[in-house]
C-alpha cells in the first residue's frame, strides 16, 4: 500500500554499473526529492550529483503496488546547475499533470563572484497520462528571461496548476499571471 | 502574460497566499516598515479587489510568528 502522505520516500531499486568490461547488478536505496500523488499513482523526482545537478523523473507505483519506471530525466547541459523551486516535497498535480518551477544556473568559470553567470526560471508541465515533460522560460514583460537578479518569485501551491501561474516579484513588485503552455498570457 | 506593479519599492516583508479565486499579499513598505497591508487581487485579471491595513498589533505578531492564509482566513503563529 502506497503511504498517503509521504515525504521520503526511499525505494531499493536494482541498478546496473558498468567497470570496463565488467557489468554489476547492485541494490542502492534512493530517496526522492519530492513525491506527488497523481491520479491513483505515486510519481517521483530524485535528484543527482554525479556531474551536474539533474532530476530523474520516475512513476514509483499505483495504490496497490510500489514499483520505479523511469520516464524522464532534465537535459542539463555541461556546467549548468539545476533547482527545483518548490515550497514542499509534494509537487503540485492537476489534471494529472505535475507542475514545477526550476531556477537553472549556467555556470561560468571566468565569473568574479561564485561562476554563477544568470539563472533562468522555467516553469515545467510533466504530464503524467502521456509520459511527457515540457518547459518554458518565465519571461519578464519585456521579454528577457526572469533572471536572479530580479529577486525570488513568490507564489504558493494554490497559484499554481495545469494552465497557469499566478506569482509576485519581489523585486520589481510586478504581479503576472502565466500562461502554462507559452510562458506568456 | 498578464502583469500589474502592485508597489514601488522592494518591500520589506511579503508573502503571498492563494486560493481558487483570489491572491492575498501581504507586503511591508521598504521605507516605511509602519505601512503594511493585505492586498487582495482577482486571480485572473489581476484587479485589485480590497486592501487591508493592518494595526499595530497585528504587525507586531507578523514580524513574530508565521503568517499562513488560505485567504478567507489568516491565522498566525507566533514563533516564540
Amino acid at each position: 500500500m502506497v503511504p498517503n502522505s509521504p515525504t521520503k520516500l526511499v525505494i531499493d531499486r536494482t541498478v546496473l554499473r558498468t567497470t570496463g568490461h565488467q557489468t554489476v547488478q547492485e541494490f542502492e536505496s534512493t530517496p526522492f526529492d519530492f513525491v506527488s500523488r497523481c491520479g491513483n499513482s505515486l510519481y517521483g523526482l530524485v535528484s543527482s550529483y554525479s556531474d551536474n545537478r539533474n532530476y530523474f523523473f520516475q512513476k514509483i507505483g499505483t495504490n496497490d503496488k510500489l514499483t520505479t519506471r523511469f520516464i524522464h530525466s532534465l537535459n542539463v547541459e555541461s556546467h549548468n546547475d539545476i533547482l527545483i523551486d518548490a515550497y514542499s516535497q509534494s509537487l503540485n498535480c492537476s489534471n494529472d499533470i505535475i507542475t514545477f518551477i526550476t531556477r537553472e544556473s549556467i555556470r561560468s568559470d571566468t565569473d568574479e563572484e561564485d561562476g554563477i553567470k544568470t539563472v533562468t526560471t522555467k516553469l515545467w508541465k510533466w504530464d503524467t497520462q502521456h509520459d511527457s515533460l515540457s518547459g518554458v522560460s518565465i519571461m519578464n514583460g519585456d521579454g528577457t528571461s526572469l533572471s536572479d537578479g530580479e529577486g525570488f518569485i513568490l507564489y504558493d501551491e494554490n497559484s499554481i496548476d495545469s494552465n497557469s501561474i499566478v506569482f509576485v516579484n519581489s523585486y520589481s513588485g510586478i504581479l503576472s499571471r502565466v500562461d502554462m503552455s507559452s510562458g506568456k498570457s | 502574460m498578464k502583469q500589474r506593479k502592485i508597489f514601488d519599492s522592494q518591500s520589506g516583508f511579503m508573502e503571498i497566499a492563494t486560493n481558487t479565486d483570489k491572491i492575498a499579499i501581504l507586503a511591508t513598505d521598504a521605507n516605511d516598515i509602519n505601512k503594511t497591508s493585505i492586498t487582495f487581487y482577482d486571480k485572473k485579471t489581476l484587479e485589485k479587489v480590497s486592501s487591508i491595513p493592518l494595526d499595530g498589533k497585528l504587525k507586531d505578531a507578523l514580524w513574530r510568528g508565521y503568517w499562513n492564509t488560505n485567504v478567507n482566513h489568516i491565522s498566525i503563529k507566533p514563533r516564540y
